[in-house]
C-alpha cells in the first residue's frame, strides 16, 4: 500500500465496518466524482443509475451467511479512491451494455428479409454490371483479417481504440501512453503496413492481377455497407454533450 | 500523385472494413477470468503500474473487447489534463535551455582562467635553482668597510626602495590579487629571512661578527617567493587577452602532464629567470633596508 494512498485505505476500512461518520465523509466527498464519471459515460442517464446502485454492493450485500460482503474489502491501495470508484463504474457499465447487447431478440423472419433489402446497397448501380463484386470483398476481408492478425498487440489495440472504441487521438494516446501526434504517426503508419500486406496476400495467394486488385478495392469503395443506425446515434450522443461543453 | 492517390483510396477502402475486421480478432475473454480487475485498472489509468504490468495489460486488451472497452470507459470518465498557457508551454520550452546556457557563459567568462603553471608545479619545476642572484649573494667581508657611509647617504638609499615598494603594493592592489595563503607566508618568510642574511653583514659587529660565514644556499633554496610572482605575472598575462581566446591558453592542461610538457619554453624560462633575479634582488635589497 502507497503511503499516499493511506488515507483511502483507512476510509476504505472505516466504511467496511460501518462507520457512520466515515460514511458520510464518504458520500459527501465522493459521490460528485462517481457521478461526474457516470455522466462522462452515458449522459443519457443509463450510467448514473449505476452508479446509485453501486452504493448497496459499497455498504455490504448480505451473503448467504448472513455477513455482509463490502466491495470496500478489494479495495488494496494501488491507486486512489476516487480512481478505484471510477475503474469499477467503467466495469459495471461495460459489463451492463454487454449483457444488454445480449439480451436484444434477434430480428424475426419478415424483419430479416427486410434487413438484407436494408443491407443492400443503396448506390450501387447494377448488381448485374460486376458479378464478381461480393467475391472481392471477401476476398479483401480474408486477407484483411490475415493482416492484422500479423501486426503487433499494441498496433492492433491502438487501431481498435481509434476504430472501434471511437476515441479521439488525444484519448487513444492517453490508453498507449503516447502524444498524439505519436498516435496520429502510428495509426498512418498501420494503414499503410495493412495495404501492403493486402495487395501482397492478393496478389500472391489469391493470385489476382493487379487490375483485379484495384477492382476489390473500388469494389469496397462502392459498396457503402450496411448502415448501422445504432452505431450512429450512439456516436453522435457521445458527441453531442461534449460539443455542448466546449461551447 | 496518381500513385499516391491511389494508394490514399485504397487505404480508404480497409478503414470501411477495419472496425468489421477488427471486431473479428478479438475474443471474449471475460469468460476467462483472465480480465482486468478493478484495481489493475485504477492502477493502469494513474500509470503506477510496473512497465512489465503495463505491457501485459496491453498485450491482453490488444485481444480481449471486454477490457478494451473498459480502457475506454476509464478514458472517458478520466478529467481531461488541465492545459498549460499557451505562454507558459512556449516560453518554457525555449527558456530553460537558453537559461541554462547564458548561465554557463557567464560562469565561463567570469571565472578568472587558470594560470599557466601551478604554483606546486612550478616549486617541483624549480627545484633545480636558477643561477645565483648577484644580489642575493652575500657581499665579501671585506667590502663593508667601504658601506660604512655618512648619514646623508644611508638616508638616501632608505627612500628609494620605499618608493619603489609603495609602488609595487599599490599595483597589486589595483590588480585584485587572490589573498594570502600558505604559500604566500612562507614566501614572506623566506623573503625576511633571505633580508636577515644579507642584513646581517650591514650591521657594524667588529671585525669577528664580518668574518662570520654566510649562511648556507640550502636554506633559502626550499622557500623561495618567485612561484607567486611568477603566478601574478602569468594572470596578468592572461589578462591582457581577450576572453575568447583565453580557452588557448596551456592553462587549460591537467596538472599530470608529463614533466617534459608542462616546461615553459627556453626562451619563457630564461625571461623567468631573469625577473626572479631581479625580484630577489629587489626584495632583499628592499627587506634588508628596512630591517636596518
Amino acid at each position: 500500500v502507497e503511503s499516499r494512498h493511506a488515507a483511502d485505505v483507512e476510509l476504505a476500512r472505516l466504511c467496511e465496518r460501518g462507520d457512520e461518520s466515515a460514511w458520510e465523509r464518504f458520500i459527501r466527498e465522493y459521490r460528485p466524482i462517481l457521478y461526474r464519471a457516470a455522466e462522462a459515460l452515458d449522459p443519457s442517464g443509463g450510467a448514473r443509475e449505476i452508479a446509485d446502485s453501486l452504493y448497496a454492493e459499497l455498504y455490504g450485500v448480505r451473503g448467504s451467511a448472513g455477513d455482509a460482503r463490502s466491495l470496500f474489502r478489494y479495495f488494496e491501495g494501488r491507486s486512489s479512491l476516487a480512481t478505484w470508484l471510477r475503474a469499477v463504474l467503467a466495469q459495471r457499465f461495460v459489463d451492463h451494455v454487454r449483457m444488454r447487447r445480449r439480451l436484444e431478440p434477434l430480428p424475426e423472419d419478415d424483419d430479416a428479409a427486410s434487413g438484407d433489402e436494408r443491407r443492400r446497397p443503396m448506390s450501387a448501380p447494377d448488381e448485374s454490371s460486376n458479378v464478381d463484386r461480393p467475391r472481392y470483398v471477401a476476398l479483401l476481408r480474408e486477407a484483411l483479417g490475415r493482416a492484422i492478425a500479423r501486426l503487433s498487440g499494441r498496433d492492433r489495440l491502438r487501431l481498435s481504440c481509434y476504430y472501434v472504441q471511437d476515441l479521439t487521438l488525444a484519448e487513444t494516446g492517453r490508453v498507449l501512453a503516447e502524444h498524439e501526434a505519436t498516435v496520429s504517426r502510428q495509426l498512418a503508419r498501420s494503414r499503410r503496413t495493412l495495404r501492403e500486406s493486402v495487395e501482397r496476400d492478393l496478389r500472391q495467394d489469391a493470385k489476382l492481377s493487379e487490375t483485379e486488385i484495384a477492382e476489390c478495392f473500388a469494389s469496397v469503395t462502392a459498396d457503402p455497407g450496411p448502415l448501422d443506425l445504432t452505431h450512429v446515434f450512439d456516436v453522435a450522443e457521445r458527441k453531442e454533450p461534449a460539443a455542448g461543453r466546449s461551447a | 500523385v496518381d500513385v499516391k492517390n491511389e494508394q490514399q483510396d485504397r487505404e480508404s477502402s480497409l478503414e470501411r472494413l477495419m472496425r468489421d475486421a477488427l471486431r473479428n480478432q478479438v475474443s471474449d475473454a471475460s469468460d476467462t477470468g483472465r480480465c482486468l480487475d478493478a484495481g489493475t485498472l485504477a492502477a493502469w489509468a494513474e500509470q503506477t503500474l510496473s512497465a512489465r504490468e503495463r505491457a501485459a495489460v496491453d498485450t491482453h486488451a490488444a485481444g480481449c473487447a471486454r477490457c478494451q472497452a473498459m480502457l475506454a470507459a476509464m478514458v472517458r470518465t478520466t478529467p481531461a489534463p488541465v492545459a498549460a498557457p499557451w505562454w507558459r508551454v512556449h516560453m518554457m520550452a525555449w527558456m530553460v535551455p537558453v537559461s541554462a546556457g547564458a548561465a554557463a557563459l557567464i560562469v565561463w567568462t567570469m571565472l578568472p582562467a587558470r594560470t599557466m603553471f601551478e604554483p606546486r608545479q612550478a616549486a617541483t619545476q624549480m627545484a633545480q635553482p636558477p643561477a645565483p642572484a648577484p644580489a642575493a649573494t652575500p657581499p665579501p667581508a671585506g667590502a663593508f668597510a667601504d658601506q660604512v657611509a655618512p648619514q646623508a647617504k644611508d638616508e638616501s638609499l632608505r627612500e628609494a626602495p620605499r618608493k619603489e615598494a609603495a609602488a609595487d603594493q599599490t599595483r597589486a592592489r589595483q590588480m585584485n590579487f587572490r589573498r594570502p595563503n600558505a604559500d604566500d607566508k612562507k614566501d614572506q618568510t623566506a623573503v625576511s629571512s633571505l633580508a636577515k642574511t644579507e642584513a646581517t653583514p650591514a650591521e657594524p659587529k667588529g671585525p669577528a661578527a664580518a668574518a662570520a660565514p654566510a649562511p648556507p644556499p640550502n636554506a633559502t633554496r626550499a622557500r623561495r617567493p618567485w612561484p607567486t610572482r611568477w603566478r601574478l605575472r602569468s594572470r596578468r598575462h592572461h589578462q591582457r587577452r581577450p576572453l575568447w581566446r583565453s580557452h588557448r591558453q596551456p592553462a587549460r592542461l591537467p596538472r599530470q602532464l608529463p614533466r617534459c610538457l608542462s616546461q615553459p619554453p627556453p626562451r619563457q624560462r630564461r625571461r623567468r629567470d631573469r625577473q626572479l633575479v631581479a625580484l630577489l634582488g629587489r626584495r632583499t635589497r628592499r627587506r634588508a633596508e628596512s630591517i636596518v
